[in-house]
């Protein structure tokens, strides 16, 4: 493949900044933007894009994943102070000692706190996962129960949003998990009806993960009598009495 | 320029970055208090796990502060750099792991949707409402692009596809995707251009 002319490569820029060029191309393309500060600008520009396309999508994150931060980038900071520029030889000859002691109970004292702090959030990690396990576990056995039916509540095209219903008749309640439902609009939610003699019931409100995923357990079903389907309808973030939008999504209960 | 209504944070940006070079946390703190949402919410969506996507962000910044001297300001602002360094790393992870999470439907997943939760919004308000109006104005960008060039962007971006990747999952010519994808960038890039961290042109 021969070199790459500046216009040619130009129309390649916004691929690379991507990351989605190949090999080959990649090479030929940074041999260009090697001699080209034209290219270079080019490229920061799609840079600037990708960062701006992050904003996308935000979520809740950790408080706790400074306190790792800081700690884990603690641990490495010793090899950033010996990186500082050197002081004058007299200068440490006459305050050496001194300041190597008092560095040396400061980092330590330091470490030892933010070692602390670490250990104590990663047992609060541990204890979390934990309890977020028991919690799946139990729904594991709730779901596995033999009086209970899956309903599942779906809608045309291609990787529709699913909704399942896991209905459990004789204890009146339902457990209800979601996939591949993209979170509701600002000031919006999703709502669940059962649809019974014909006529929607509210249920729960309920606005999914920004990964489609949503998990309830004790959803109140308070009779199976004249339950024919369940359904799924857009609603304003503290729901509704009746639905306001069309159905989304919606599943038929099995006639026993 | 920078729109006068979106004042550019890239100065103090990079003066941060400088304290970082030298050693500040403190400075580490304000750069993770003002990008680690947005970070996190990319990590998360390419990665799927929510551990995942934090280790990718705790990864991220301690590169950050780790190659803080060799941050070079001709290849882009600061958090352009930070992204580029949480993508990269995200996709890897997901390769690594043998995942692939292929986009439910890629062209309705970048609709305009609604802020869930505003980054920073506990420790800077300001510079919480002002992402907050970039978010929307790239929603915007976003939605003007056809819908074609919008799953091919989505495709690279946030599952890291070549372009001969994407022509084979479309089942459409490469030169098709690559047209795509050219004119989709230009088009936000221009759409964009106002709210970049650092105004170039």
């Amino acid at each position: 493949m021969s070199a790459l002319t500046l216009e040619a490569a130009r129309e390649l820029a916004a691929a690379y900044a991507l990351g989605v060029l190949s090999h080959e191309e990649s090479r030929m393309f940074e041999a260009v933007l090697e001699s080209s500060p034209e290219l270079r600008l080019e490229v920061a520009e799609y840079r600037e894009v990708n960062a701006l396309l992050a904003l996308q999508q935000q979520t809740t994150i950790s408080p706790n994943l400074k306190t790792q931060l800081l700690g884990r980038v603690g641990a490495t900071k010793v090899g950033v102070l010996t990186s500082s520029p050197r002081r004058p030889v007299l200068t440490w000859v006459l305050s050496g000692a001194l300041a190597a002691s008092v560095l040396v109970a400061v980092g330590l004292g330091r470490r030892v706190r933010e070692q602390g702090e670490l250990l104590t959030d990663q047992d609060a990690r541990l204890s979390a996962a934990a309890a977020k396990l028991a919690g799946r576990e139990k729904t594991l056995n709730t779901i596995l129960e033999p009086d209970v039916e899956l309903v599942q509540l779906t809608t045309t095209g291609e990787a529709p949003p699913v909704v399942q219903i896991f209905w459990n008749r004789k204890t009146h309640s339902a457990i209800m998990h979601t996939f591949r439902m993209k979170p509701a609009p600002a000031g919006r939610a999703y709502q669940l009806w059962f649809i019974r003699d014909g006529k929607p019931v509210p249920s729960k409100v309920f606005n999914p993960e920004p990964s489609g995923r949503f998990l309830a357990e004790g959803i109140d079903i308070p009779t199976d009598q004249g339950v024919t389907g369940y359904a799924v309808t857009e609603e304003p973030a503290a729901g509704s009495l009746q639905p306001t939008t069309p159905i989304l999504v919606f599943g038929k209960v099995a006639t026993s | 320029m920078a729109n006068a209504t979106f004042p550019s944070p890239m100065v103090n940006d990079r003066a941060l970055l400088q304290q970082v070079a030298q050693g500040i946390e403190s400075a580490l703190g304000n750069l993770y208090d003002r990008y680690s949402a947005s970070l996190y919410a990319l990590a998360y969506r390419i990665t799927g796990e929510r551990a995942d996507a934090e280790e990718v962000v705790l990864e991220a910044f301690a590169q950050m502060w780790r190659d803080a001297t060799r941050f070079e300001s001709e290849r882009g602002s600061v958090i352009a750099w930070l992204t580029m360094i949480t993508r990269s790393r995200a996709l890897d992870l997901v390769r690594a792991k043998g995942r692939r999470h292929r986009l439910a439907d890629s062209a309705a997943a970048a609709e305009p949707e609604a802020s869930p939760a505003m980054g920073g919004w506990d420790t800077n308000p300001a510079a919480a409402i002002d992402q907050e109006e970039r978010r929307r104005h790239v929603a915007q960008a976003l939605s003007e692009l056809s819908p074609a060039q919008r799953q091919a962007i989505e495709l690279a971006y946030y599952e890291g596809l070549s372009q001969s990747e994407i022509a084979e999952r479309l089942h459409e010519p490469l030169g098709t995707i690559k047209t795509r994808v050219r004119l989709g960038m230009q088009k936000l890039r221009d759409a964009l251009r106002p709210y970049f961290a650092e105004a170039r042109v």
